[in-house]
């Protein structure tokens, strides 16, 4: 327990400097390991060598006491199974939907995914329609006071998630809401008009002044993207009065190869011209990001966070003797 | 919202000036062993504390619209509720002249001191926040804080020599101790039950859940030792207090952590440069 304490104590200083991945890594090395191990052992013989004593303390005077004791370290045994099977079996995949795009577990659809573990294949394939994501801010902050997702299944039922509310799935399997954004919808036109392409792109453009870009398969440019949620024109130049998506606008800036094609802010249809092409961005939604977590061990862990706790409450309320060790005989004396 | 934030800023101060003036007294009335006056003063300026205290963080919770629980400056107020509501619970008990308060105003001084530090403007609860859970976890972590720093309050009494009872402080020692660890255990399993809801992960070490397994890791080992080695009396005291800095360390060390290593820094102004995902969190 000393050693556990002060390995968990240089860990601590560590993560002063070292961002939370490395901090995890050297949490997982095995002189940590070894010491889980001594301790599970020991506690392992000590429930052993304490049975009979639990046995006389429960049938001849009812110390709940003892009893509590024992469920408090026996639940050391659940975190330890629990553990080993998220080690395992854990799996984590997230996806990014936009209102009113059919998630269908295809592989294009998955933003990133963990690798598959010794005791599972991939996250299980999940299926659903985002019908609505509803944001609201605080103050016109960047302070989320408000992010949730109405979901709608193949069966037909409905569902809401938030980020800190997850849609269990199954007993180890939940989705939850893990990110936001916004998703403009272009129009690519020619001369006269005519459509010529048309799609979501869901882009990292969250919070307002965040640039990214996206490209289309058949031209050679590339374009970048600025949205601004709720705009308004003060002085001749525009200006983002909020996060809430009100009055949206796209700050564009294309390019192709080196050549720069200039730029605009475009408001609803406003459309700008370049090289025989006119691009607009009618439409802009929400994308939310969801993860799919399969995690066998969490319910496990949890268990044994109930009996640890119930064995808590039972030590501290029940009666028990002191006990005390004589050196040298390997007696006790209840 | 800006008078009531200004009054609970009042309030706070005067809860410092008036914990440290209980203090003192306090601590004279434990080391001055005639006369009772003193001790009852301490006494009522204990009592005094902890309606002042309890008056600021009612004033902070109109003013911010949620349970206290946002930030340093809120947190330090609610774990003085706690302490100083500690100090009453074992007022009855045989502890002496000025009772514990001593140590538990101080204690409150230094905490409320330390919150009024930091940026005390009320903001709303983000998302990540607005939980039954974070509520449960929060009040377990006030009450194990509490719980302890009556602890150390006993165990401060028992070293320095009291004239009342050694039995009776050694068994208030011990029960304060077995009582802050499971409080301390709660707190540990709410918080992590909730960072599996809210990241999908039950465990990270997060340096918020290092410091706090150090913390448990250590009163346990004290616990272990007062039962199977037979620590009592002065030296289980000078324990409880070396592992009561410990706690104080893991309570209110966090803070001075890089904003990006730990999710458990409140303080918008420390964490509003962050941006995209991790704002999300």
């Amino acid at each position: 327990m000393v050693a556990a304490g002060l390995y968990y104590g240089f860990l601590a200083i560590w993560a002063t400097s070292s961002p939370p991945h490395v901090v995890q890594n050297i949490a997982s090395l095995a002189p940590f390991w070894i010491v889980y191990g001594l301790l599970l052992v020991n506690t392992a013989v000590c429930l052993w060598n304490r049975l009979p004593v639990l046995r006389r303390d429960l049938s001849s005077s009812r110390r709940w006491g003892s009893l509590g004791t024992y469920l408090f370290h026996v639940a050391f045994f659940f975190l330890a199974v629990g553990f080993v099977l998220t080690l395992l079996g854990r799996q984590e995949a997230s996806v990014w939907a936009t209102v009113g795009e059919p998630f269908e577990s295809r592989p294009d659809q998955f933003r990133s995914a963990s690798a598959p573990r010794m005791m599972a294949p991939g996250v299980p394939a999940l299926s659903f329609e985002v019908e609505r994501i509803t944001p609201e801010f605080w103050r016109d902050e960047l302070l989320f006071t408000t992010l949730e997702a109405d979901l709608r299944f193949p069966s037909g039922s409905t569902a809401t998630t938030r980020i800190n509310r997850p849609l269990w799935v199954s007993p180890a399997t939940f989705l939850r809401m893990s990110g936001f954004g916004y998703t403009p919808r272009y129009e690519l036109l020619d001369r006269d008009g005519l459509i010529l392409d048309s799609a979501f792109v869901k882009l990292n453009v969250f919070p307002p002044g965040q640039r990214d870009y996206f490209t289309l398969p058949d031209f050679p440019h590339r374009f970048y993207l600025e949205v601004m949620p709720d705009v308004a024109i003060e002085e001749g130049v525009p200006v983002n009065r909020s996060l809430n998506l009100a009055i949206p606008a796209v700050a564009l800036h294309v390019h192709r190869g080196r050549l720069d094609l200039g730029r605009a802010v475009l408001v609803g249809a406003q459309a700008y011209e370049f090289e025989g092409l006119r691009l607009r961005f009618p439409e802009i939604r929400y994308w939310g990001e969801f993860s799919i977590v399969r995690d066998p061990g969490a319910p496990v862990v949890f268990l044994g966070y109930i009996v640890g706790l119930v064995g808590l409450l039972l030590k501290l309320t029940g009666r028990r003797p002191e006990a005390e060790w004589s050196a040298g005989r390997g007696e006790h004396h209840g | 919202m800006a008078e009531a934030t200004d009054l609970s800023l009042s309030l706070a101060r005067a809860l410092v000036a008036m914990c440290v003036i209980a203090s003192v007294l306090g601590f004279i009335a434990w080391f001055r062993r005639e006369g009772p006056y003193l001790g009852r003063m301490a006494n009522a300026l204990g009592l005094v504390c902890l309606a002042l205290s309890v008056v600021a963080w009612i004033v902070r919770w109109t003013a911010a619209g949620h349970l206290p629980l946002f930030g340093t400056y809120e947190s330090a107020l609610s774990l003085a509720v706690a302490t100083l509501l500690g100090g009453l619970l074992v007022m009855r008990r045989s502890t002496g002249p000025a009772g514990l308060w001593p140590v538990v105003t101080a204690t409150t001084a230094a905490i409320v001191a330390h919150g009024l530090s930091f940026d005390p403007t009320p903001y709303a609860l983000t998302i990540s926040e607005r939980s039954w859970v974070v509520d449960i976890h929060a009040v377990a972590a006030w009450a194990a804080f509490g719980g302890l720093t009556v602890n150390a309050a006993v165990a401060m009494r028992r070293l320095i020599g009291a004239s009342e009872s050694q039995t009776s402080l050694d068994r208030l020692l011990t029960f304060t101790l077995s009582l802050g660890f499971v409080l301390h255990s709660a707190m540990l399993v709410t918080g992590s039950f909730y960072k599996f809801l809210l990241f999908g992960k039950v465990w990270s070490f997060d340096p918020i859940e290092t410091l706090g397994l150090v913390a448990w890791i250590s009163y346990g080992t004290l616990l272990h030792m007062q039962l199977f080695a037979g620590w009592r009396g002065r030296r289980l005291a000078s324990w409880c207090l070396a592992l009561f800095v410990l706690l104080v360390i893991s309570y209110r060390g966090i803070v001075y952590f890089p904003a990006w290593s730990t999710y458990h820094i409140f303080d918008m102004d420390l964490r509003i440069h962050l941006t995209g995902s991790e704002t999300l969190q």
